[in-house]
């Protein structure tokens, strides 16, 4: 990259400043407020507040709601990330090695993408309804005795099925030019040197998708935790008993339902804290391993 | 090593299009065979359905006398060289030289051993560790190369394999590979458009035309006695003058009024009336007055190339067709000076328009 030297001119801030105004306004400003409500514990009508260090911090880690939250977060995350990841890729090379109706099949598998979470938690709700849902008498046909309302494990299994179903197709396309930029002739030099297809696909294929796949891989995370609201707000809201609650939807219920602004504050800095370390992970110890 | 059995091969694909129409030749044991033809001509495809890339749709191939038709490419035992190397980029040149070694189950010690037999032959010995995108050019080419020779494959087949180099690299790699083809003694297919390789790496020639094979033969064969207007056309540079003209009282007239006299024992067998008469460049020499065909050229361009010298004119005067005529060394004097060529009778090529074969 060219590096060029602006001296004596303030015209290169003038023209960063709609960008910098932009971030300070809609995240560094909202951030600072959140760091500094967490230090305060508010009356419920919050007319009084009081500096409490802290103490809000302490009450979350001490309690086991947020904890086994914490814990579900991170597996329905994980979850999340390598089931749509290992749908996505399996599809998208199936899609790719396809001569004939190539595009109808690639343009049914994108079209997900275009349905909004809430919208996607609403078309879940219906399929997995407790009297009506195709899903829910499917699962009963095959001997499950499905019942999201009252069972945790279901009720996760539902919403995580809705998350991967959405993230699939973005997952797929990117997957797909990924797939569609490895040279032909690299491909064709395997097929003379690998008789096993399997085998080519991990060693030739998967490693030159890498720099793909660890894309995907921190967009995913990121959708897992983030993205994931508003399937869970049209569907189990948490329900039941907060087994199927992630962190940001937890954020969510303490703040805006149950008026701890405080509490919450500290809960979404630490959340805040959390994708940080994840994010400088992902890309300190995976992105080692990424050829580019 | 063995030898190659190509039999009526023909490609069709879905979309109808028939790249490869009825195509068969034999390569010994050893030999270096060049598929040679201008672009679109079925020369890859008819590579790639030896190496197996694509299937056969009709006939037959053998490698070693046993048919490969529905073998997969890695049990074929052939290696191949490609246009633009298609070395694994994630991989060091090493792992690029012992992938397909040990995908085939090849001890370690065995793999290591060959790897840096093949990798002193081509002197990339100092590469070993690093990666294809940390090579030259003319360095990811001897990997490619290497990569075919670990194997020890039953054949060489060689995708226009210089193309991707600079012209000062190519006359050195085509040196190379000639060489370390005569070396191993492996049956090699390799397939060019450029007929100055085809002609310095082959034993044999096959031109092909429209997905049909024009002529086979040695490259002197091919250059002395060519069967057809294109391969007339396409082997020698510069290109050889294909002047159409009409038969007429044992002569041909040309565009423009010029009459040749032709030898006997060429009119004589002409079937036809329109014909072409081909001259190569090189084989006209200054009038003398004895005993050849004589012309006479309007020169209007003389080109200094050093070694020779080339003129181009008009066979007869303005209107004819056009001539040009490589002589040996300096030529003296000014385009004016240089009106009358002659050609020793038995130089003349005389083709049927009609069906583009020698008469």
């Amino acid at each position: 990259m060219k590096r060029v030297q602006f001296s004596g001119t303030p015209l290169p801030y003038f023209f960063v400043l709609p960008q910098i105004a932009i971030v300070i306004v809609f995240f560094l400003w909202p951030a600072a407020q959140a760091v500094y409500k967490s230090f305060l514990l508010e009356d419920a009508w919050g007319l009084t507040s009081q500096f409490v260090w802290f103490r809000n911090y302490e009450d979350m880690v001490l309690d086991a709601d947020w904890v086994n939250t914490a814990v579900f977060t991170v597996i329905f995350s994980m979850i999340i990330a390598f089931a749509s990841l290992a749908i996505a890729l399996t599809l998208a090379v199936r899609a790719n090695d396809i001569l004939r109706g190539a595009s109808t099949y690639k343009t049914l598998l994108i079209w997900t993408y275009a349905v909004a979470p809430a919208v996607a938690g609403l078309i879940g709700n219906l399929l997995f309804n407790p009297l009506i849902g195709s899903m829910t008498h499917l699962l009963h046909a095959l001997g499950w005795e499905f019942d999201r309302a009252s069972n945790g494990f279901d009720a996760a299994f539902m919403i995580s099925l809705i998350a991967v179903w959405k993230q699939v197709s973005v997952n797929f396309i990117f997957f797909l030019a990924g797939l569609q930029g490895i040279s032909k002739s690299v491909q064709e030099a395997a097929i003379l040197d690998c008789r096993s297809r399997s085998k080519r696909f991990w060693t030739i294929t998967f490693p030159l998708l890498a720099p793909t796949t660890f894309f995907l891989l921190v967009i995913n995370m990121t959708y897992a935790f983030f993205d994931t609201f508003g399937i869970i707000d049209t569907t189990t809201r948490g329900a039941p008993g907060g087994s199927t609650q992630t962190l940001v939807y937890k954020v969510y219920t303490d703040g805006f339902i149950g008026a701890d602004l405080g509490g919450s504050s500290a809960q979404s800095v630490v959340l805040l804290l959390m994708v940080l370390v994840l994010t400088a992970f992902q890309f300190r110890f995976i992105e080692r391993k990424v050829h580019y | 090593m063995a030898d190659i059995a190509i039999r009526d091969v023909e490609k069709r694909y879905a979309n109808g299009a028939h790249a490869v129409k009825g195509v068969s030749v034999d390569v010994a044991d050893g030999e270096l065979l060049v598929l040679l033809g201008p672009s679109g001509c079925g020369k890859s495809t008819l590579l790639r359905m030896v190496a197996g890339l694509e299937t056969i749709t009709d006939g037959e191939v053998a490698i070693d006398g046993a048919r490969v038709n529905d073998v997969s490419p890695a049990d074929r035992d052939i290696a191949m060289v490609f246009q633009n190397y298609a070395l694994y980029p994630h991989m060091s040149v090493f792992d690029n030289l012992a992938y397909g070694l040990r995908n085939r189950g090849v001890t370690k010690a065995d793999i290591k051993h060959r790897v840096d037999e093949a990798a002193a032959i081509l002197g990339i010995e100092d590469y070993l560790d690093r990666r294809p995108n940390q090579l030259s050019g003319g360095q990811r080419q001897r990997v490619a190369m290497g990569r075919a020779i670990v194997r020890e494959p039953k054949a060489f087949l060689f995708d226009e394999p210089l193309s991707n180099l600079d012209a000062k690299l190519r006359v050195h790699m085509r040196i190379e590979i000639k060489r370390l083809q005569r070396r191993l003694g492996v049956t090699s297919l390799y397939v060019t458009h450029d007929q100055v390789e085809a002609m310095t790496l082959g034993d044999r020639l096959i031109v092909l035309n429209a997905g049909k094979a024009e002529q086979i033969g040695t490259p002197m064969e091919l250059y002395e006695n060519p069967q057809t207007l294109f391969v007339a056309g396409f082997i020698g540079t510069p290109a050889m003058n294909l002047l159409p003209g009409k038969l007429e009282n044992g002569g041909v007239t040309f565009e423009g009024g010029a009459n040749l006299q032709l030898p006997d024992m060429l009119s004589g067998k002409a079937a036809s009336k329109d014909v072409v008469l081909g001259i190569r460049p090189e084989h006209l020499h200054a009038a003398t007055g004895q005993a050849e065909v004589g012309f006479t050229v309007t020169t209007d361009l003389i080109e200094h190339l050093g070694a020779d010298t080339l003129l181009h004119g008009r066979l007869g005067g303005n209107g004819g067709p056009a001539l040009t005529a490589r002589l040996p060394g300096k030529v003296f004097g000014s385009e004016s000076d240089r009106n009358g060529f002659g050609i020793v009778p038995d130089k003349l090529f005389l083709f049927d328009a009609g069906t583009g074969h020698r008469i």
